[in-house]
């Protein structure tokens, strides 16, 4: 733990250490004004302010990264570890269970080929918001931005051959069936605020 | 511990709901899926959170290798636990505090000096004001600046300068009272200035 030197307080090392905050705007009402009545009439804590405002230059120059690491990389790997995850919690199951899985797989594979028989290849899509159904067959979460017209949002989806999964949600969100060459026309598109592939490795 | 004797504040203990924004509702909405057990949500939620965590815990790790180690850590927990959720807080809160234990834990593993003993020394920024510092130089002044403070101190300067959060919000994350954190913030910051003034006060920026 980080030890905290004895020191005399008062309201100067209260002031400054909220200058981080009410530089940038992030304090309540009632601390902005404290803070503000006290840098009236203080010469010192108004010195640690005008030094606030380059120290947080520098760190958003200096503290950018040149890499945030690789995303896809990092997702194949939590992946692998999600598998053994489930398979660690089925390890406690009792000595029975390997037999009555065994069934109701067996009871499964009949039940899911008589279900294809009936159905024929139909997706089954699923939105973020409904429950119950068993797959997501969507490549991309799209937003649009705010005021973008129904016409607008059209055309762009046909122009990129974009197929509408699920949407909008509350927040606007869309699911969307899309190969990776429309994805990354639509992240160019002046409309969309937001788009991201939700399964790992280029879109279908 | 110091004492604050004239700027308090109230302590929101409401949920945001409210006031959450588009990306704050959208992140909701993907959790749901994952309580649910739905790959894709947590995927987009992956997605979402990666770079934030990245960077969070670049600065307090300072260990490449055991980056990514921590945050698919981070994550399996929202996995595996997103019903312990509860919503008094924002969903970012409730992660990067996941992430913050997880970093320290690994810390304490790895048995490192918090006082940045094993980090270079700061490139010398040069003999005159004339001299311009490149941007990996700056950079590495940061780290080395950086390296400087404990990782609880650490912590608070990332999570305010970087992550723009409130001092309320990063006391949830690091698990403190928000009086603490205004204590590490009083010191780490002072810390920053003698590390970094001749960079900030030398309009090179």
């Amino acid at each position: 733990m980080s030890v905290v030197v004895p020191m005399e307080h008062d309201e100067h090392v209260a002031v400054q250490a909220l200058l981080p905050w009410y530089a940038k705007g992030r304090l309540d009402d009632g601390e902005m004004q404290q803070v503000q009545q006290h840098l009236l009439h203080c010469q010192a804590c108004r010195n640690e302010l005008a030094a606030e405002q380059p120290m947080q230059t520098l760190l958003s120059v200096a503290g950018a990264l040149p890499e945030g690491g690789d995303v896809k990389a990092s997702l194949a790997k939590m992946h692998a570890l999600m598998a053994p995850a489930k398979q660690k919690a089925q390890a406690h199951a009792p000595r029975w269970m390997p037999w009555a899985l065994g069934l109701q797989g067996a009871a499964c594979a009949l039940l899911m080929g008589l279900w294809l028989q009936a159905r024929q290849a139909e997706p089954v899509y699923e939105g973020l918001s409904a429950a119950g159904s068993a797959t997501v067959v969507a490549d991309a979460l799209v937003m649009f931005k705010p005021g973008t017209s129904e016409k607008a949002v059209r055309e762009l989806l046909q122009a990129q051959g974009a197929g509408v999964v699920a949407g909008p949600t509350e927040t606007g969100a869309w699911l969307l069936r899309i190969d990776a060459r429309g994805l990354a026309q639509l992240r160019t598109a002046p409309i969309v605020a937001m788009a991201e592939p939700l399964q790992p490795g280029p879109a279908r | 511990m110091l004492k604050w004797p004239s700027i308090r504040k109230k302590r929101e203990d409401a949920p945001a709901q409210g006031r959450a924004s588009a990306t704050e509702r959208l992140e909701l909405e993907l959790l749901e899926g994952i309580k649910q057990g739905r790959r894709a949500e947590f995927d987009a939620l992956y997605r979402l959170y990666h770079p934030r965590l990245w960077r969070f815990l670049v600065h307090l790790m300072r260990q490449p290798d055991a980056i990514e180690e921590v945050l698919n850590d981070t994550m399996m927990v929202v996995w595996q636990r997103a019903d312990s959720f509860d919503g008094r807080s924002k969903l970012s809160t409730w992660v990067f505090g996941i992430a913050y234990r997880k970093a320290l834990k690994s810390l304490s593993r790895q048995d490192l000096p918090v006082d940045g003993d094993d980090v270079d020394e700061p490139p010398d920024p040069g003999p005159g004001p004339e001299q311009r510092l490149g941007l990996e130089q700056l950079r590495g002044r940061l780290r080395g600046a950086m390296a400087e403070l404990s990782p609880e101190h650490r912590a608070v300067v990332e999570l305010c300068y970087f992550h723009d959060m409130a001092y309320a919000e990063i006391a949830d994350v690091v698990g403190c009272p928000a009086e603490t954190v205004k204590t590490r913030m009083f010191y780490a910051r002072r810390r920053l200035r003698v590390l970094l003034d001749d960079l900030a006060g030398s309009g090179e920026l």
